[in-house]
């Protein structure tokens, strides 16, 4: 049953749409690979294709030559020769890297010139030389000295011999000869010792693997397509072949790849591939080929190379151990800024987390979301923007509210030029640090040392009389002089607290005289005893007297 | 067509998990754009005695029973929903629906609809097929959308557009 509903608004979330894309481009992506694995397979099978024909067409060519060869053979009526020239052309061929191909034609015009199996080949063989000296090719070479076996020197001017040509018709054909290979004489060697001679060697051998594939294929071919089938019917064996071939590299890859991507397989193939590297019969004969070192290790073999790469051998083992110090040292640095580093933020994120459980901000909140006056609101918000650290909100709300209680705008610009309040308990720091300066300053008396006096500002009349007041305990004593206690100052209150009297000496020339003050007044009850008593006493003796209110009493 | 909006679905879901009371209050309002479409809808259903005895339910067996009618069931399967629903095949996630959920009423709804009043059944119906299109066109919910001339879509958006203006300004303050 259809889903009856009206969507009176949605939202397209793409799924289908991106799932779609996804399918297609993997479809496009499969398409290619297949394309790609399909042209790779199509070259590889036409590559194959094209081997084995030039395999089949080698073998039909030397198969071709050797017949003719061997057919002129027999009818020189040396037939019985045919197995040694055969294995004489195979062995020049290996020696001159000349191909057989070659060389057969040009035994057989030699054969057919001179009829004789062993000169032929004495001939064919400084034919060789003669042309890989003089650079002419093989065919040409041997035709010269076919036609100079008859007498037909012409052709011999070419290797520049020195002679003339009515010279060469003087001499004769083993005089040319001599000439020839007195002047070509080991070129063959020569060549095949350069770059060029030995490719020439490998060409020879991968013509003949060639031949003998070549070989090989017709006759499987000849097989699968029975003894008796058509050159068709072979040619499509030779392609069903190629594809197998190809199939068969295509479905090694596949298992290679396959096995590769096995977890743990990728280790196991790459110690394989490392096997496989060192005793590989490539490695090996790679190894072969190194000059072997005729002292110790790679050297040559002094004591001062041997010392040299023990050095070398230390330093490299020293840099080695440094190198994993530092590494693990700037390890351990990177494990210590990432732990500090997730600590900062465990922290960071638990700050943020208990901000939920401040209690300020969950009444803030709470009170935002209750029924506020639009002025309570921004309070709110104010007091909830500060916690928060918020400033540029708290800014934006002060104003709100500054410009709200005074549209005019001049309480706001009022706040903004009030200073900032005074910390009311600023001067104490001023005055510790005053303290501080003068305590500083203070210098203690030595004690062990005698101390310098200094008069104090003295009454002139006193000081006439040689007084000198002050509390220095090292005021000289002049002999037996009498000591005088008592200035006008000494005779004050102080002199009154204290039982024994400040003891103020004096020098006097020639007598001493001392001055003791009785009684003592210790207590403010005696103070206004002896004043009460002294008022009495007036008021008896008719003087005149005071009343002293706060005694209530009169005098 | 519904109306596309990007991003109102996250914004639901926001609100639900940061502001529910804000969530709550969407989905109220959202509520308060479709009850009157869903009651409008209900009213447009037949009582019993209005359509053929035979399809009422009692007198309906085998396959088709479940498809009998009942004025009741039908009025209470005329519904809306207003929390965003899955993503169909389309890959479309609705914020706000109406529902026809009940077989009888569906069949009351839709019946004719494409074929026209032919036959025995349609003819006898009643009602009136009112819809924009073939797939819009019905007796109940879509004759009531289409009656409500869309003020429940522009509802349903603006209280989307007002959550996501609330959540905003809430977010920028704390």
């Amino acid at each position: 049953m259809a889903d009856l509903r009206i969507d009176l608004a949605a939202e397209f979330k793409g799924k289908k749409a991106f799932k779609e894309a996804d399918k297609s481009v993997s479809g496009l992506d499969k398409a290619v690979g297949k394309l790609g694995k399909q042209i790779a397979s199509v070259f590889a099978a036409q590559k194959i294709l094209a081997f084995g024909k030039a395999s089949v067409k080698a073998f039909a060519e030397d198969q071709a030559s050797a017949a003719r060869l061997t057919k002129t053979v027999d009818n020189l009526g040396l037939a019985f020769a045919n197995p040694a020239i055969t294995q004489f052309i195979q062995k020049l061929s290996m020696q001159s890297g000349i191909v057989d191909e070659t060389l057969r034609p040009a035994f057989q015009g030699l054969l057919t010139t001179t009829g004789d199996v062993t000169k032929s080949m004495d001939l064919l063989t400084k034919a060789v030389d003669i042309s890989r000296g003089s650079g002419v090719d093989l065919a040409t070479v041997t035709q010269d000295l076919a036609n100079g076996y008859v007498g037909i020197t012409r052709g011999l001017k070419k290797y520049n011999l020195g002679l003339s040509q009515a010279q060469l018709k003087s001499k004769s054909f083993e005089e040319i000869m001599g000439l020839l290979n007195k002047q070509f004489n080991g070129a063959s060697a020569t060549y095949l010792e350069t770059y060029a001679g030995k490719m020439a060697i490998l060409n020879t051998a991968a013509d003949n693997a060639k031949e003998t594939i070549g070989k090989g294929l017709v006759d499987a071919l000849m097989t699968v397509g029975g003894q008796d089938t058509n050159i068709q019917s072979v040619a499509t064996a030779m392609q069903n072949a190629a594809d197998a071939t190809a199939n068969f590299a295509r479905g090694i890859g596949i298992l290679v790849a396959k096995i590769t991507n096995i977890p743990g397989l990728a280790q196991l193939v790459k110690l394989l591939e490392l096997s496989i590297k060192f005793t590989s019969p490539a490695s090996l004969i790679s190894n072969l080929g190194k000059p072997k070192p005729t002292g110790y290790g790679d050297y040559s073999g002094s004591t001062v190379d041997y010392q040299r790469k023990q050095d070398e051998k230390a330093a490299a083992k020293a840099k080695a151990v440094a190198d994993a110090k530092a590494a693990a040292l700037a390890k351990s640095t990177l494990k210590s800024q990432k732990s500090l580093t997730d600590q900062q933020k465990k922290q960071a994120a638990l700050k943020k987390d208990s901000g939920i459980f401040d209690m300020q901000q969950i009444q803030l909140i709470a009170a935002l979301k209750g029924q506020l006056s639009d002025d309570d609101r921004k309070r709110a918000e104010l007091q909830l923007a500060l916690l928060n650290g918020n400033l540029d909100e708290a800014d934006k709300l002060t104003k709100q509210i500054l410009m709200a209680q005074d549209a005019t705008g001049n309480l706001y610009k009022y706040f903004l030029q009030t200073p900032d309040a005074k910390n009311p308990f600023g001067y104490l720091d001023t005055w510790i640090k005053d303290f501080q300066t003068k305590l500083n300053a203070l210098q203690f008396p030595d004690l062990s040392k005698p101390s310098t006096y200094i008069g104090a500002g003295m009454d002139p009349a006193l000081a006439a009389l040689g007084v000198v007041a002050g509390y220095g305990a090292n005021i000289p004593q002049t002999g037996s002089a009498s000591t005088v206690a008592s200035n006008a100052v000494l005779n004050g209150l102080a002199g009154m607290q204290s039982t024994s009297g400040f003891v103020s000496t004096q020098s006097v020339t020639g007598s001493n005289v001392q001055v003791y003050v009785q009684g003592s007044v210790v207590t403010e009850q005696e103070l206004i005893d002896a004043i009460q008593a002294g008022l009495q006493s007036n008021s008896l003796s008719g003087a005149p007297s005071q009343i002293g209110r706060i005694a209530g009493m009169f005098g | 067509m519904p109306v596309k909006l990007q991003g109102a679905v996250a914004l639901r879901k926001a609100l639900a998990i940061v502001e529910p009371t804000l969530a709550k209050e969407t989905s109220k309002e959202i509520a308060s754009f479709l009850k009157p479409v869903v009651k409008q809808a209900r009213g447009y259903m037949p009582n019993n005695d209005a359509v053929m005895s035979g399809w009422l339910v009692g007198n309906q067996r085998g396959k088709w029973e479940r498809a009998a009618y009942d004025a009741g069931i039908a009025r209470k399967g005329i519904t809306y929903k207003s929390t965003p629903s899955r993503v169909n095949r389309q890959g479309f996630s609705a914020l706000a629906s109406i529902f026809n959920k009940s077989a009888a009423g569906a069949i009351y709804e839709t019946a004719g609809r494409k074929s026209g009043q032919t036959g025995q059944f349609t003819p006898r119906l009643g009602g009136e097929i009112i819809g924009d299109k073939q797939k819009m066109q019905g007796r109940n919910i879509f004759r009531a959308f289409e009656e409500d001339r869309g003020k429940a879509q522009d509802g349903v958006v603006k209280a989307i557009f007002k959550a996501k203006d609330k959540f905003d300004s809430m977010k920028d303050k704390v």
